[in-house]
């Protein structure tokens, strides 16, 4: 029970554009916005953390490492407003131009 | 928000893992409500005009294929699906060592005094072995031998930050609202056994035996390691459950042993042959009297197109090879071609959003409502159901 499980599904991955970059450009921008969420809470907690280990000089890293309930909440709804602004582009996305009327 | 995992079985992600759940978990919540109602609405407003009158999911999927919105919202879906998975394996390979203790010991002290029967020697369906189904890496039947319980524990974590909470606190919203709906509305059957089909980790049998106390609950999978997840689970909680490793189309119990057939998610996942042996397996395994029941997808009947074309994306996109097939059914012409009586449907409010009251009035109603809540993964939702009398 200590070999490393399949990485990924076995059949390729769906896409949808004629430009196959841009599937490509969709995953790399969503790869993006996840590390940088994910360093945008870690700012976070470093910052909780630094805040204890001025007040108390000697905090344990782990208890002061975890945010509280209260913070975790704040950062969720932050979360989410981030993913707002992110797809944002994604509902504004315009509509291929209608076949042109006929002439004459 | 998303660690709506089993206590006892929950493993430990790091801070960055765990932010990495929750943004995966908060990009679907987008996906699935802002972003897919945005699509219908630009769907409504820049295709549908000149769709032709008639015209059908299929219809509404080819003109749909070119819109802009439709393939963001698509190629987004594809990749947050992937991102699921990837956010918890890490996790589940770390913890997996754990896991085959805590399963080894709860297997062995059994505390609630449930059963888990595996079969070896069980040949698996081609639904499972053929499909990674929803891109889950392994897939279900991933098995490396005794005490794994890593495909369990990859579903059962994959899933919380899959629903984004939307199928309940403990994943159990189905299961806790079926069993709710269905005593108020049959409040004098009183099933003696209980039998859930393609249980997975056996999220919605539970409810079954919380409901039913007095009742034997089983839960039948074809896949090892979620059936010892599923067992470590209930023992872990403490409620009395049965699993049993074996194929829906022969079930290894005598004719007439059981009071009610229940399935969850389970039909669409099957050819349509298959669906139909096990409602033939139903009708062999249950007393006069009984009940079969399942939740499922609505079929096309109870949706309008577009809504119907929203459904059929999995078929398409996240290997989900039946479901169009399963949806193209009508669900009460098959249980009565299966010999059933009575054959009914009904859209059932999930408890955890609407609470007691909305389910027990749906309870009073007839028929299942037609709306683009019905079985649709979005805030609000309504679970729909159907079944039919020995
Ligand atoms: C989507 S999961 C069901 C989830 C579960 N009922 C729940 O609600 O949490 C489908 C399950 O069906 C099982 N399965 C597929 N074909 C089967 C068959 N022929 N007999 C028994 N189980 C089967 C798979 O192994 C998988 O665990």
């Amino acid at each position: 029970m200590t070999g490393s499980l399949p990485a990924s599904a076995r059949e390729a991955k769906p896409t949808f554009f004629d430009e196959p970059a841009l599937d490509a450009l969709v995953e790399a921008v969503l790869a993006l916005a996840e590390a940088q969420w994910v360093v945008r809470h870690r700012l976070a907690r470093l910052e909780h953390w630094a805040q204890h280990a001025v007040e108390a000089a000697r905090v344990p890293f782990d208890d002061a490492y975890l945010l509280p309930a209260e913070a975790e909440a704040e950062l969720a709804a932050e979360c989410r407003a981030f993913i707002d602004r992110l797809l944002d582009p994604f509902h504004r996305a315009s509509s291929p131009l209608p076949p042109p009327a006929p002439s004459g | 928000m998303i660690h709506a995992v089993t206590p006892a079985l929950r493993l430990q992600p790091t801070p960055d893992e765990r932010a990495r759940q929750t943004f995966v978990s908060q990009l679907r919540a987008h996906l699935l409500d802002p972003l897919a109602a945005t699509m219908k609405a630009r769907f409504q407003a820049e295709v549908a005009p000149s769709l032709p009158a008639g015209a059908g999911p299929r219809e509404v999927h080819e003109a749909m294929r070119g819109h802009p919105v439709f393939r963001l919202y698509s190629a987004a879906r594809v990749t947050a699906q992937d991102m699921v998975w990837a956010a918890v394996r890490p996790m589940v390979e770390r913890g997996q060592v754990e896991l085959a203790r805590r399963f080894h010991e709860l297997a062995t002290r059994r505390p609630a005094g449930g059963t888990l029967r595996l079969d070896s020697d069980l040949r698996l369906p081609d639904n499972v072995t053929a499909v990674d189904v929803h891109r889950m890496p392994g897939n279900y039947h991933l098995d490396r031998g005794a005490d794994d319980l890593a495909a369990g524990a990859l579903y059962e974590n994959g899933l919380a930050v899959f629903a984004a909470g939307l199928m309940g606190e403990t994943l159990d919203d189905i299961g806790r609202s079926v069993t709710c709906w269905l005593k108020r509305r049959h409040p004098e059957f009183a099933p003696a056994v209980v039998l859930d089909l393609g249980c997975a980790v056996g999220h919605q049998t539970l409810p079954w035996k919380l409901a039913y106390p007095e009742a034997r609950v089983m839960g039948l999978d074809v896949a090892a390691a979620g059936l010892r997840y599923a067992h470590a689970r209930a023992e872990a909680i403490g409620v009395e459950l049965h699993f049993l490793q074996a194929d829906a189309r022969r079930v290894p119990l005598p004719d007439g042993s059981v009071d009610l057939v229940f399935s969850a998610m389970f039909l669409h996942e099957l050819p349509v042959a298959d669906v139909r042996a096990v409602f033939a397996e139903a009708f062999r395994l249950l007393r006069p009297g009984g009940l079969m029941l399942h939740y499922e997808l609505p079929p096309n009947r109870l949706l309008d197109a577009y809504d119907g074309f929203y459904l059929d994306w999995d078929n398409d996109y996240n290997s989900e090879p039946f479901y169009r097939a399963y949806r193209d059914l009508d669900p009460l012409a098959e249980t009565q071609a299966a010999g059933f009586a009575a054959p009914f449907e009904a859209s059932i409010p999930s408890l955890g959003w609407h609470g007691e009251a909305a389910v027990a009035e749906a309870a009073r109603a007839q028929g299942a409502e037609a709306s683009d809540r019905l079985g649709r993964l979005s805030q609000g939702i309504h679970w729909y159901v159907f079944g039919g009398w020995r």
